[in-house]
């Protein structure tokens, strides 16, 4: 029987080894025997709990037998019997306590013992001798910690029956489900486990029950803290996060309520969630999933709480802070929050860390402290600061509606870190967004002057717009209608500010103009007088120069490069302005007094000149016809030409084209020439007969045309009126009115659509006398086709065929250039040299390709002036 | 005597180097001026240019011998070195084409009041080589650089004019 017993027990050894669950089984019914030590042996039989419990319980037993040896060892009997006691109550312990070995329902692991199966004294007993074996069973040699062996069961429990209870719970469709099922399953786990100890604990002292509960809670919420699944921390970060959106008020992205208008959730839903919420925190406390995990869990959702409220509560809410005086801030002082700012607090300090410290006290490990809210503060603002930052291009385009978020960057936005961010971030959006080709340069002037503004507003310094604006003035360069649309944005009516015009015109330019805001002077030197004076950014650059006003139009002139180039342009402009027909020139004059103060009187002495040229020709005009009218004997009847003397130097070149005027006209400017040059003998006139405007009146067979037109059309027109010539070919015409033939082409076309000429199938063109001759010509037909080259363009054609004198001019200082470099410089050069030369010593700059460059070399060469050698051009030496 | 004169020119241009303007701006302005007037209304017989590295305190020019003296049907290539303080400082010239000429060493230096100590602002590229050009119809031999060719000026037409084209020979400087 015994080497039977040895062999099973050696066997169950073997298997345990392998399959440590029997441990969670009680310790057999040990055979009451004196040969004990032969008997099951209730401690050494079960498999090492843990290594570390291993060493230390057999360091104990060595002990133990160690000081018992010199008592013990005269008697046997005795300790043998105090070791049969210990097992059998070890036994009766075990088996008590011992946690069922299956569990079919998810909330309970079996029914609790009876209360009354406590009060057995015969538990009492072996309890109180489990426990302290030293006193009751002196002699035992082998003994147990009783709380050790149950922790270790409760832990195989935990792993082989809760486990697989927790994973069912995962598979649960609902997070909410997920999270109630695994919550009551701990529970009852929890409620089971308890049991066991508190029985034990009925028999120990106070002081040392109260140790064992926390040591077996500590390491019962370890196990089940490591364990949770990815599951249940999807749905407790799912559930969880509901809750706090709740309780933050935060709205769900899916709500349908509009976006931007908050609707204020109702308080008793807030309180009723924070409750829940507080409830399931505590429960996730008691059955230990509130560990380490779980904070960690916390804080992210509060981490992404936060980003959610800004991103909810202030995305696109620009609007200016009404209740603040902004014109009362003193630029740089921030002294008074924005409206979003003050609100991102207020929610910081009152909800947000409100909900942390609720949570935290409950978890009981972390302190929030006053530092720990006032940084949350400093966090949620760069959050704010960073959503403001990603739109700050919208903010940009919707000024001056956004006032409220540029507020609220110039608040948010102050350490060199987040500038630099600020920056990137806008030139990155900019480029995206703005500088390319499907942008129309309107729009991105436009842009620019809210850039201006916006920027003026978010740092009186200039440094960022400085840093964002570079690539802009680049790209603008490259636009060719730059200049020209600031200039004749300069030179609109402010009364088309609010109208249609804005759509093809930079209208908001004249407002600026004539803001006196805009003209603050800039003094040169540092202002010793100034009381808000500050420190340049630590950011500035080295040429940095304090500016006060926004001064928008300074800004973009200063864009186009240099002065000289926007000055040329607006010469150009106001030129072409004033020998219009208009009557007056009030708001050239006005604007050309501002540019003025702008850029200095000396710069714009040539429009100055210009203007008063108009004024002068009217007053000499008038002269002129009295003196005319004196001498009637000189003179024909009608005495009609009226002329504007340009003094040639000062204007833009306007070109010229030749044609031959109507005698009439020859004579009446011979005339005029001859009182002109009486009344300034030191002048002469040179006639740009294309430039003038006519009255003509024609009187036609079925009607009278009156209409103002160009010279040139009046001239063409004029042809026709000889009696003896009533059709002209194209070809006759030119030949007789030595005219361009893109003027020509013009002419006849305008008189066309007029219908008052009319083409010919042999070419030609007659008069359209009567208009039935016209439709009876056409027919039904034709008449749409009329309608329809009424689109045509009237004006001639920009590309002329032949060179213009001005071109002319300027080709043969190219040749002088080019016949100077390969006399002095290098008697043989290729095309880039001579390209590069050109370009670099030409002061008005060189605007020819290379292409165009080799085309007029190729002339030369055909010419017999130059000679291609081995890719090198050389002069033919005569 | 001659040593005088080198002097006088080294002297010169060293004042132009020492005082290394802020303003090199403007020499290079002053200098693309001159070159367009030079290019819009050149004047017969005389041409200037930068040279061909673009450099443009550096110019090479041309002059054609004027009729009626030993040079006639001659071209005589020269080259000027702007200091930084032009035009407040005469150009440094210089022949670059061999010549036989009083007033010119054989080393090409020039000997002509207007480069030294007649040397005024309003005096430009221009005027230089119309001066230089005149100076060959009528060399100053009251202080000649070349004393022989000083005395042959006056003595022997004939000898000079061969001595002229004896020394004469194309420069290409690339």
């Amino acid at each position: 029987m015994t080497a039977d017993t040895k062999w099973n027990s050696r066997k169950r050894r073997s298997v345990q080894s392998i399959f440590p669950t029997t441990s969670s089984q009680p310790t057999p019914y040990p055979t009451p025997s004196l040969r004990s030590t032969t008997q099951v042996q209730p401690p050494s039989e079960r498999p090492p709990p843990k290594r570390s419990h291993r060493r230390k319980e057999s360091r104990s037993a060595a002990l133990l037998a160690a000081t018992s040896s010199s008592s013990s060892s005269s008697s046997e009997k005795p300790s043998a019997a105090d070791q049969a006691r210990f097992d059998r109550s070890w036994h009766v312990v075990t088996s008590r306590i011992a946690l069922p070995a299956s569990v079919t329902v998810e909330d309970s692991f079996g029914p609790l013992p009876s209360s009354q199966d406590i009060s057995n004294s015969a538990l009492e007993d072996a309890l109180l001798d489990v426990l302290n074996p030293g006193s009751r069973v002196p002699l035992a040699t082998r003994t147990e910690d009783i709380l050790v062996w149950h922790i270790q069961q409760v832990r195989q429990h935990f792993v082989n029956h809760a486990l697989p209870l927790l994973a069912v719970c995962d598979d649960y469709s609902e997070h909410t489900e997920v999270l109630l099922g695994s919550m009551r399953t701990l529970e009852a786990a929890h409620r089971q486990y308890l049991y066991g100890l508190s029985l034990i604990a009925r028999a120990m002292d106070r002081d040392l029950a109260e140790g064992a509960l926390t040591k077996f809670r500590r390491d019962l919420h370890a196990t089940v803290g490591n364990s949770m699944s990815s599951a249940l921390t999807d749905a407790l970060r799912t559930v969880l996060g509901q809750l706090m959106k709740t309780v933050l008020g935060i709205e769900d992205s899916n709500h349908p309520t509009s976006k931007g208008k908050k609707q204020s959730l109702d308080p008793a839903r807030v309180e009723a969630t924070r409750k829940q919420l507080l409830e399931l925190v505590e429960s996730l406390c008691k059955v230990g999933l509130a560990g380490e995990r779980f904070q960690i869990l916390f804080a992210e959702l509060l981490d992404g709480m936060m980003v959610a409220y800004v991103k909810e509560s202030f995305a696109g809410m620009w609007e200016p802070n009404n209740d603040m005086d902004v014109k009362g801030l003193i630029p740089g002082h921030p002294a008074t929050q924005p409206r979003c700012i003050r609100e991102l607090s207020d929610w910081v300090e009152n909800h947000y860390s409100r909900l942390a410290v609720e949570v935290t006290t409950i978890l009981g490990t972390v302190q929030v402290s006053w530092t720990d809210v006032e940084k949350w503060k400093e966090i949620a603002v760069g959050r704010l600061a960073a959503l403001r930052i990603d739109e700050l291009f919208d903010i940009v385009i919707n000024w001056p509606d956004s006032e409220g978020g540029v507020e609220d960057l110039r608040f948010a936005v102050t350490t060199p870190k987040r500038r630099l961010q600020l920056t990137d971030a806008f030139s990155a959006a900019l480029q995206n967004r703005l500088l390319h080709a499907g942008r129309s340069t309107l729009d991105i002037l436009r842009t620019y002057i809210a850039m201006i503004r916006t920027f003026h507003r978010l740092d009186h310094s200039r440094v960022l717009l400085d840093r964002v604006a570079y690539s802009l003035q680049l790209y603008l360069c490259t636009r060719e209608d730059t200049v020209r649309i600031i200039v004749s944005g300069l030179l609109s009516n402010p009364k088309e500010v609010n109208s249609e015009a804005r759509r093809t015109k930079l209208v908001e330019l004249v407002e600026l103009l004539y803001d006196p805001d805009q003209y603050r002077s800039e003094r040169q030197d540092e202002e010793w007088d100034d009381l808000t004076w500050v420190p340049p950014p630590v950011d500035a650059g080295a040429n940095y120069k304090r500016r006060r006003s926004e001064d928008v139009i300074g800004t973009l002139i200063g864009a186009l490069g240099s002065p000289e180039v926007f000055i040329k342009e607006f010469q150009n402009i106001i030129g072409e302005r004033l020998l219009s027909d208009q009557a007056t020139f009030d708001q050239e004059v006005g604007v050309l007094d501002l540019l003025k103060k702008r850029f200095g009187e000396s710069s714009l002495q040539a429009c100055d000149v210009m203007i008063k040229d108009i004024e002068d020709s009217r007053r000499l005009d008038g002269v002129i016809h009295r003196g005319a009218i004196n001498r009637p004997d000189k003179v024909k009847r009608d005495w009609t030409i009226h002329a504007r003397i340009l003094s040639r130097l000062y204007w833009p070149e306007v070109g010229e084209e030749r044609f031959l005027l109507p005698a009439t006209v020859a004579d009446m400017q011979k005339m005029y020439e001859i009182i002109f040059e009486r009344l300034k003998p030191s002048r002469k006139i040179k006639w740009l007969n294309h430039l003038g405007q006519a009255t003509v009146e024609l009187e036609l067979e079925d009607r009278t045309v009156l209409e103002e037109v160009h010279t040139y059309e009046a001239a063409v027109i004029d042809a026709f009126s000889e009696e003896n010539n009533p059709n002209w070919t194209f070809e006759d015409l030119w030949m007789k009115l030595e005219m361009d033939e893109d003027l020509l082409t013009a002419a006849l076309g305008f008189w066309e659509k007029k219908r008052v000429l009319r083409k010919l199938p042999d070419e030609s063109y007659v008069v359209v006398e009567r208009l039935a001759d016209l439709e009876e010509a056409y027919g039904a037909g034709a008449a749409s086709s009329a309608g329809a080259s009424a689109d045509a363009p009237s004006t001639p054609r920009k590309a002329k065929p032949g060179i213009s004198e001005k071109e002319k001019e300027k080709r043969a200082v190219y040749w002088q250039f080019i016949v100077g470099m390969l006399t002095n410089s290098s008697s043989v050069m290729p095309l880039a040299q001579i390209a590069m030369m050109m370009k670099m010593l030409i002061a008005d700059g060189f605007p020819w390709t290379n292409e165009e460059l080799q085309e007029f070399l190729g002339e030369k060469v055909s010419e017999g002036e130059l000679e291609l050698v081995g890719g090198k051009y050389k002069l033919v030496k005569k | 005597m001659s040593f005088s004169a080198e002097d006088t020119q080294n002297s010169a241009a060293k004042v132009g180097g020492a005082r290394k303007g802020p303003d090199a701006q403007s020499v290079t302005k002053r200098l693309q001026t001159e070159l367009m007037q030079l290019m819009t209304s050149p004047a017969p017989g005389v041409s200037a240019f930068p040279s061909a590295d673009g450099n443009l305190m550096s110019w090479g020019a041309t002059i054609e011998g004027p009729d009626d003296t030993p040079y006639a049907g001659l071209t005589f290539k020269l080259s000027f070195a702007f200091p930084s303080n032009y035009p407040y400082a005469p150009p440094t010239v210089l022949f670059k084409t061999p010549i036989y000429h009083p007033n010119v060493d054989f080393s090409g230096r020039i000997c002509l009041d207007i480069l030294k100590d007649k040397w005024t602002a309003a005096y430009n590229t221009q005027t230089v080589l119309l001066s230089l050009q005149s100076l060959l119809g009528e060399p100053n031999n009251s202080s000649p650089l070349n004393g022989e060719a000083a005395e042959l000026w006056d003595k022997d037409a004939e000898e000079f004019k061969r001595k002229v084209l004896a020394r004469h020979r194309d420069v290409d400087d690339d």
